[in-house]
């Protein structure tokens, strides 16, 4: 329903009269209209479906204090409990010693006989009682609640009666009789949470009635009515600090209030109550003042009754048996009231402040690269602030088995009734790089909101992780498989170096670098054979500890192992990579490494320019740098350079891609 | 977190501790009945006989008031309607008699009455008043009477009697005595309240003993009620049972369903309702001894059946 559509309906509920008749709720009385906005214990009154708002462990406490010539100091008014469990239920109990009502109806004769004269304290005493009331609620959808409740009337009528003995004399006597009438009242009723601006709540009031025991028809007249009728409410939060609420019923009665949040969790509240069938149409007027904290939340409301007939303490029967009402605590005789209320939260579980929209998985992940994913966003969450005010919300990921603990976004602010995306990465254990096969794994996202610390809402999704040889495709993610502390790696280079020390031994210091890889490719090259990948080339990539221990590998697999190698003896290397535009199935990686050479000393190795690339070393030094393609393994070093420098030159002389930005080069050290 | 369960359990334990005060019940007045202050002063009478020795009857005509059975002399006017089902009757009646307490009955060694001393002749307004024989009943055998001296009287049924005397409301009474032996001639003036009707209930009107009764009259408010027991064809007078004070300054009064609930509708064929308003006071008259009362009495009776 849109917001236009539940405009008009308000118009035109507007037209209709009603007012909500229950004092169990000083938020409830300084509001109004509380079947839509009701969230507490006191929905047993208003709307039991409003039960489904209750934190956790809820207990509620209120005293109130009639408005009178006579005040006579505060009423213990209702003290209840109510618990929340799994998420969607809600159960409740109450106890209302103030939700009663009772009246004395004085003797209007004095009897006497020939003996003495005849006291009576009363000729009827009339009570009525809801002290006991249950409740449950249960949320059948994101935003829909139902719930129930029965309260446990008590009427009592106490009649005084008289009798005549007659022997020598006559002598009259009385005796008080009490009539007992009992039974349980159930209310159904729902609640619609249409959007974070508008909610909607029905109530079925009386629905249900057990009885355990009735008035004679003697006393009908005095017992409650038990009207059946149906109550409709609608809250609306025209801004984020003001809520507007409106209820109305079969009886012709209807509420209307609102309540304003000034800062710093306080509240005030104001609200009309009316009748259509009632003199004066407005019956009472109300006014209060809230104020919450994440442990409390206290109320305080003052109620005021238009016409203050028969409410001031006394009245006429008459007003007594000509109109039949239904409420111990609202009725014709009910004192203006000052109310206050006490509600704590206990338990854990908070408020829902934020809840997730939806969550999108931006790359599957990749074991080789797992550490990527602790600074670049795994995906992004889509929250919703669904409360009244601005939360802080973070977010928070994990899956089980490939992370220690849960990763936490930082705090992002979010506006009542905005929705934000918000990322989140994972910091993967390196156990993840023991996922050979490629698995779907159940990650969980948290949101947290505020300060509570606890999560708002949790889903799962489905996040895809490679085996560890899988390859994105993503040059800079092939530097993730390069292993050059990998103990096999080590071994290889140092076994071999070792074997040409004394040739090394002759050759310049300067050339160092450039002998040593010359003598690694070489090694390298002799005991490997290129071979395609099991899949699709860019799929695959071996660490260099198999490649040596497969003696082969593609591209992809060389470039990997020898810069791996070259890296562990100190030399720098950078990747190559070119994705042609025109042929991107002939795209291809190859190396370069860094000889360490100035740029002056370039034609001790090489006189034609062309062999090589001066280019900075990661100490922002100009050194001479070549080219190997590392597919020309078995044809040797120089063949592996001049095709190496062969294709450079094609790539970045000839053609711009360099510039266009087809051909990359990525130092493989950045990492580390 | 425990400081602030802490505070929270401190907080409960003030509310529950303040709020220590019951609602107080709201008291309901019956406004049909009248004034606030008008509480119905009910009388049981039950057995209470009356002051004649004429047993167990009701005073249907206003003459033999329980004041009267103080006074050893007295001078009464009373003016008497009767509504019974289909019949209307109006009795107007004078009476006086002054007996001399020195001068006893006896009768077996007690005293059954005194004897009334003879005053000459008596007028009220200039009529004069009947003599006839005041006897005194003996209860015990022989069951003749004792002459015992003289009264004074005078009778208008439905204008049948003493044609010329009518009970007047509002009217200026004055008593005349000729005077004999001590004594003196004396003149006596007393006023007539306003004449009693009774326009609810009306004795065609059937009643019930669980239902509350509106008594409303015009003219003049009755003081007193008295609602007696009847059960016609017995021979027996009319018991009395219930005498109800109507206070003053209401226009009507109700009684209520408990009150009417005492009546023994299983004893009683009818039940008579008995309204009277009276002026009276005390005189002495030279050479009498005792006080006399002097009395005007407006009285009516309405007969009902109540089930």
């Amino acid at each position: 329903m849109t917001d236009r559509t539940l405009q008009l309906t308000l118009l035109l509920l507007m037209a209709m009269n009603s007012f909500g008749q229950h004092l169990s709720s000083p938020r409830g009385i300084s509001l109004a209209a509380y079947t839509a906005a009701t969230n507490d214990i006191h929905s047993l009154d208003w709307n039991p479906a409003g039960l489904i708002f209750v934190k956790d462990w809820e207990a509620s406490f209120s005293n109130f204090a009639n408005v009178n010539p006579n005040f006579n100091g505060l009423i213990f008014g209702t003290a209840g409990i109510a618990k929340r469990f799994l998420g969607g239920h809600t159960v409740a109990i109450r106890y209302a010693d103030g939700n009663a009502v009772e009246f004395i109806v004085p003797t209007l004769f004095v009897l006497t006989d020939s003996v003495s004269r005849l006291e009576t304290s009363f000729d009827k005493m009339i009570s009525h009682r809801e002290r006991f009331a249950i409740g449950y609620a249960y949320r059948i959808a994101d935003n829909i609640s139902v719930g129930a409740s029965a309260r446990f009337r008590e009427e009592t009528v106490s009649d005084t009666r008289y009798f005549i003995s007659q022997d020598t004399v006559t002598l009259v006597s009385s005796e008080v009789i009490d009539f007992d009438a009992s039974s349980w009242l159930a209310d159904v009723g729902a609640l619609w949470e249409v959007n974070p601006r508008w909610r909607i709540g029905i109530v079925a009031k009386n629905l249900l009635r057990v009885t355990e025991s009735e008035f004679s028809e003697e006393i009908e007249q005095f017992g409650l009515a038990q009207t059946r009728f149906a109550r409709g409410g609608v809250s609306f939060m025209p801004l984020r600090s003001l809520s507007v609420a409106l209820d109305f019923d079969t009886e012709e009665r209807a509420a209307l209030g609102y309540e304003w949040n000034l800062g710093n969790n306080f509240w005030i509240r104001q609200g009309v109550f009316a009748d259509q069938n009632a003199s004066p149409f407005i019956q009472a007027v109300s006014v209060g003042f809230g104020w919450s904290s994440p442990l409390f939340q206290a109320d305080l409301s003052y109620l005021r009754f238009v016409d203050q007939t028969n409410r001031t303490g006394a009245g006429t029967l008459n007003a007594f048996t000509s109109v039949r009402w239904e409420s111990p605590d609202w009725n014709p005789f009910t004192h203006d009231r000052i109310a206050f209320s006490l509600k704590v939260h206990l338990g854990r579980t908070h408020e829902q402040l934020a809840k997730i929209e939806y969550i999108e998985i931006l790359s599957d992940v990749y074991p080789s690269s797992y550490q990527v994913y602790a600074y670049r966003p795994l995906g992004k969450v889509h929250v919703r602030n669904i409360s009244g005010k601005p939360v802080q919300v973070k977010v928070g990921f994990f899956v089980d088995r490939l992370m220690e603990r849960p990763t936490e976004s930082k705090p992002y602010i979010i506006q009542p009734g905005q929705t934000i995306q918000i990322p989140f990465t994972a910091v993967f254990t390196p156990a993840i790089r023991s996922v050979t096969e490629m698995i779907i794994r159940e990650a969980e996202v948290f949101v947290s909101a505020a300060i509570a610390g606890d999560y708002d809402d949790r889903s799962q999704a489905r996040v895809l992780v490679h085996g560890r040889n899988d390859w994105s495709g993503d040059v800079l993610q092939l530097r993730y498989f390069v292993t050059p502390e990998d103990p096999e790696v080590l071994q290889f280079t140092r076994r071999k170096l070792v074997q040409y020390k004394d040739l090394l031994a002759t050759v310049p210091e300067n050339l160092q670098s450039f002998m040593e890889a010359k003598i690694l490719f070489n090694e390298f090259s002799s005991r490997l054979s290129y071979v395609h990948d099991p899949k699709k080339s860019s799929d695959r990539v071996q660490y260099p500890a198999e490649t040596l221990d497969l003696r082969g590998g593609d591209c992809d697999d060389m470039t990997v192992c020898y810069s791996s190698l070259l890296i562990s003896v100190g030399i720098g290397v950078a990747y190559i990579d070119v994705i042609p535009p025109d042929r991107p199935q002939e795209s291809h990686v190859y190396l370069m490494f860094d000889t360490g050479l100035e740029p002056q000393l370039a034609p001790l190795i090489s006189e034609n320019p062309k062999r090589y690339v001066v280019r900075k070393n990661d100490q922002g030094k100009e050194t001479v740098w070549i080219p190997i393609e590392t597919t020309e393994s078995l044809r040797g070093f120089d063949a592996a350079w001049e095709l190496g420098a062969k294709e450079y030159f094609n790539e970045t002389g000839l053609n711009p891609g360099l510039i266009e930005g087809w051909v990359q080069v990525v130092d493989v050290h950045t990492i580390f | 977190m425990l400081k602030n369960l802490n505070i929270a359990l401190l907080l409960i334990l003030l509310l529950v501790t303040v709020a220590c005060e019951d609602n107080q019940p709201v008291e309901l007045v019956d406004e049909t009945t009248g004034e606030e202050d008008s509480e119905l002063e009910v009388n049981v009478l039950g057995l209470e006989a009356d002051t004649t020795g004429t047993a167990l009857a009701a005073d249907t005509t206003g003459l033999i008031s329980s004041e009267s059975s103080r006074f050893a002399a007295s001078m009464i006017v009373t003016g008497v309607q009767f509504d019974f089902p289909g019949e209307h009757h109006e009795v107007s009646f004078a009476h006086a008699i002054f007996l001399d307490l020195r001068d006893p009955v006896w009768l077996m060694g007690r005293v059954i009455g005194f004897k009334s001393l003879d005053l000459g002749r008596m007028f009220l307004d200039g009529l004069q008043l009947h003599r006839t024989p005041y006897r005194i009943r003996r209860n015990i055998p022989p069951l003749a009477d004792s002459l015992a001296g003289v009264r004074y009287g005078l009778l208008n049924v439905d204008g049948q009697g003493d044609s010329n005397f009518q009970y007047v409301p509002h009217h200026a009474y004055t008593w005349t005595i000729e005077g004999k032996t001590r004594i003196e001639p004396q003149s006596v003036l007393i006023k007539s309240p306003g004449r009693v009707n009774i326009v609810s209930p009306r004795p065609e009107t059937s009643l019930s003993k669980d239902h509350s009764l509106e008594i409303v009259w015009t003219d003049e408010r009755p003081q007193t009620m008295i609602i007696s027991g009847l059960n016609t064809g017995t021979g027996e007078g009319a018991r009395p049972l219930l005498r109800i004070r109507i206070p003053k300054r209401i226009p009507r009064i109700i009684i209520p369903a408990k009150v009417m609930r005492l009546l023994p509708t299983d004893r009683f064929e009818m039940f008579q309702f008995t309204f009277e308003a009276s002026i009276q006071r005390e005189i002495l008259i030279p050479g009498y001894l005792d006080k006399i009362l002097l009395r005007v009495a407006s009285v009516h009776n309405v007969l009902v059946r109540i089930r």
